[in-house]
């Protein structure tokens, strides 16, 4: 018996192995080009001053994707499966009041406080995800209101105003994390973005090559296949939450640092939405199931570069709002316009 | 005989180098109904597309009325008069049905609606259409999804349509909504309206048409009066074959007991079910849709709450169970809802393959995706499946692909206890042919299958004994010898004497 007869004509010629290993290329080539093009673009524009592509500018640049780059790894994974978490912006602003406050007022080593901060990330987290999984309401409307929440709770603790670790209790190494020129020089970059490298290639691997990570794309895929797996996808979600919540405290703790040490209620306001739009350039969907931690990273990278592109280039800081808005619709239209080519 | 009213002439049409069309010629006329039956990927969803204005031809002709018809767009062909209802209908759950029917065809006076025509309009068509217990006000969501389907005619009636294409319309309907859809395709054929009936049921197209139309690889290989062919001559212009093999004669030994369940109830339905399956016998269990048969499964799965009663897998209590804990006892699941339900679509074929039993590919907490791969490719070959390898995205294969695929899973899994939820919905006959060898297989080898289906014929072909579900009670299980398509009819409607 033989199924010679079968499928000839309508749904087997689409969509090829080679065709989809292509695919999966340019989900990350497809950012890349596009740093490559704005890189040239910026280096054009400053051939006059020939800054842009000098060490010095990379090295700032780098060090300024650090905080976007660790949240966005944590919400890669919350968007991988299927969900979206607007109150990073809000966490990290909470993050820095309380760490701040843990060396202030109760004496916490600053090491002690930045373990706390990321717990306090991975607590706001674990919050999302309880309250997403419990009350079975809209990751968008839970977060929505966390956003507000933490917003509020960083406001109320550090009384509406910056708050500071006092000289004598800061520690020496607290302004070498986030230096643009390193010591050891061999670092050749800030520890701080190493960091955000050693993460990405942990998110990365545990995406590929663990069940936990195949499971966030079944969930985001499919839900009700994943239940059918045998996946407690509840279980599941509360758990990517607590994750990206976790990296959101780191990212809280970066920003602490960034700020020289200070908690600053007002701090990271719409990071979010840099957040997911670096998330969304680096080929991760709204609607679950798609994303990688590379295409994350440079589309982390790719939001830096414009920054500060813009800002060597002397373009006003209206227009960069413009720009990267203007980014967004052509990456995601890109990529609507290439999977409606394969007929995904 | 007069002219037909659309009159399709020798159309080809290619993708590519794939030849989706190669001289399919059909002629339908005012006031009858004509099906149109061949397999998956035969061409009968491309032709529809050609008809709609979705695609043109690259050869052939097409004439209405008399007149050249080659509709640009979807527009232009509703426009004309031709109405698609498709297997997935394309309604607005929040809106009401006045507003879906009238939705594109708006009646306006100076820029504002005409809300009393409207409702007047929709009135006398749902009269028309014998549905005028349908207030025009009801949301759609809150019909059933036969209502849901005659607000779709109701608004082709109201476009003046005159051809009217249903594509599988009952996939989703009971039996007696779909009863009554056919009384009102009679209405329709009545008024002088062709319709185009496609459908993999060829009971139904028995009960529909007055003619049909078979096409296989893309051109038309029979055309003929309904009462003028018998079911044979249907399959074997589909299938291009003898339909004999469509069940193979594997016989199996029946063992000891693996799944019995004791008094089971869910939270509606089913109820108090009590039922013992053994190693090496295919079980099925006939009923009308909405009996409680995938609802049994499922709650033996434990996808659904069950309120009572008890469930034994191999002679130990396991009531109390999340879908993980069956998989880990053996059990496995194959959903009636492929697409909703049974497959992530946009994920690869080995991530769909390996998803339940992902645990069988790590080595000290790492995926080993090259072990993955090899044996995913090893399943493909297995089971026939025309794919370009196991990283393809699920949605790029045809519907008896894609569902073997989900059948892999559970061999991948490594079931002893198949729960299998319409094994063969939406597939074509040749991949019904190799998934009905499959079962029998797996009975052969000492697999236990609990397997639910709309279609008696397979029941009757595959089944080692059976039983029938109404209103969520399940009868007397009895072997397949004992049954015949009338006695599992009759006790799936009629009240119990």
């Amino acid at each position: 018996m033989s199924t010679d007869q079968v499928d000839r004509g309508g749904g087997s010629s689409r969509g090829s192995a080679a065709d989809f290993a292509f695919a999966r290329l340019w989900s990350v080539l497809g950012p890349l080009i596009g740093l490559g093009l704005i890189t040239g673009f910026f280096a054009f524009l400053t051939r006059d001053s020939g800054t842009f592509l000098q060490l010095a500018t990379w090295r700032l640049i780098v060090v300024q994707t650090v905080v976007l780059g660790i949240a966005a790894l944590g919400m890669t994974l919350v968007m991988i499966s299927g969900g979206i978490d607007l109150a990073v912006g809000s966490t990290v602003a909470l993050v820095t009041v309380v760490v701040t406050l843990a060396v202030r007022d109760l004496h916490f080593p600053v090491a002690l406080a930045i373990v706390a901060g990321i717990a306090l990330g991975g607590l706001c987290g674990f919050i999302n995800g309880s309250l997403i999984t419990l009350l079975r309401v809209m990751p968008f409307i839970i977060t929505l209101g966390g956003l507000k929440i933490y917003r509020g709770g960083a406001k109320w603790l550090a009384d509406n105003g910056s708050v500071y670790v006092p000289a004598a209790a800061k520690a020496p190494w607290m302004s070498h994390v986030l230096a643009p020129d390193p010591e050891p020089s061999w670092l050749v970059v800030a520890p701080g973005v190493w960091t955000l490298v050693v993460f990405g290639a942990i998110v990365a691997f545990l995406l590929r090559y663990s069940i936990l990570g195949r499971r966030m794309y079944a969930v985001g895929s499919n839900e009700a296949t994943a239940r059918l797996c045998g996946i407690n996808v509840s279980k599941l979600k509360v758990l990517v939450y607590t994750i990206a919540g976790l990296l959101t405290g780191l990212a809280g703790v970066m920003q602490f640092l960034d700020l020289g040490g200070s908690g600053d209620p007002t701090t990271a306001d719409g990071l979010e939405l840099q957040v997911i739009a670096s998330v969304v350039i680096g080929g991760g969907s709204l609607s679950g199931g798609e994303g990688t931690a590379a295409g994350t990273l440079i589309g982390c990278l790719l939001i830096s570069v414009l920054n500060n592109g813009c800002v060597h280039a002397g373009i006003p800081n209206a227009s960069q709002d413009v720009i990267i808005g203007a980014i967004i619709i052509v990456a995601v239209t890109l990529d609507r316009l290439r999977r409606a080519r394969e007929g995904v | 005989m007069t002219e037909p009213l659309l009159a399709i002439r020798d159309v080809h049409k290619a993708f590519g180098a794939n030849r989706a069309l190669a001289g399919v010629t059909l002629d339908l006329y005012a006031g009858e109904a004509h099906a149109l039956v061949g397999e998956n990927g035969a061409g009968k969803s491309t032709l529809m597309k050609i008809l709609s204005g979705a695609h043109r031809p690259d050869r052939g002709s097409m004439t209405l009325d008399g007149d050249p018809f080659v509709p640009r767009n979807p527009r232009e062909a509703r426009r004309q008069g031709i109405a698609m209802i498709y297997q997935e209908l394309a309604l607005a759950p929040h809106l009401s049905v006045e507003a879906n029917v009238m939705l594109g065809q708006e009646r306006t006076a100076r820029g504002l609606v005409l809300r009393r025509e409207h409702n007047q309009l929709v009135r006398s068509a749902l009269r028309e259409l014998d549905h005028a217990e349908i207030d025009p006000q009801t949301k759609v969501y809150r019909l059933s999804p036969g209502g849901m389907q005659i607000v779709e005619i109701a608004r082709a009636l109201v476009s003046n349509a005159r051809v009217v294409i249903l594509d599988e319309p009952t996939s989703s309907l009971s039996g007696r909504d779909a009863e009554r859809l056919f009384a009102v395709l009679d209405r329709l054929r009545g008024r002088g309206l062709a319709i185009v009936y496609i459908s993999h049921f060829l009971e139904e197209v028995e009960r529909v048409a007055d003619r049909v139309t078979v096409i296989r690889d893309g051109a038309t290989v029979l055309t003929g009066m309904m009462e003028s062919l018998t079911t044979h001559d249907i399959i074997h212009a589909m299938i291009g074959r003898e339909p004999e093999d469509l069940f193979p004669a594997i016989a199996s030994e029946p063992g000891e007991v693996v799944l019995e369940t004791i008094e089971l109830a869910g939270m509606i339905l089913p109820k108090r079910v009590n039922l013992n399956l053994r190693r090496g016998e295919v079980l099925g269990i006939a009923g009308l849709v909405g009996a409680g048969r995938t609802e049994l499964l499922r709650a033996i799965f434990g996808l659904d709450k069950v309120r009572s009663g008890s469930i034994k897998v191999a002679g130990i209590a396991a009531s109390r169970g999340l879908p993980s804990d069956r998989i880990a006892q053996g059990i496995g699941l194959l959903s009636e809802d492929r697409k909703n339900e049974g497959l992530a679509l946009n994920l690869s074929i080995e991530d769909n393959l390996t998803l339940t039993a992902l645990h069988r590919h790590v080595r000290r907490g790492i995926l080993n995706l090259k072990d993955r791969r090899s044996e995913a490719s090893r399943r493909l070959m297995e089971l026939n499946v025309k794919a370009a390898g196991p990283k393809q995205a699920i949605n790029a294969l045809s519907g008896g692909n894609q569902q073997k695929i989900a059948f892999a899973r559970l061999l991948h899994q490594d079931a002893d206890v198949l729960l299998l939820d319409e094994p063969t919905r939406g597939i074509d006959v040749g991949a019904k042919a190799e998934i009905y060898r499959l079962i029998r297989e797996l009975a052969r080898r000492g697999k236990a299958v609990l397997m639910v289906s709309s279609y008696l014929p397979e029941l009757l072909g595959v089944c080692d004994r059976l039983a029938v579900m109404r209103k969520g009670v399940l009868g007397e299980t009895r072997p397949i010898e004992a049954w015949t398509e009338h006695e599992i009819m009759s006790q799936a409607t009629l009240e119990s004497k």
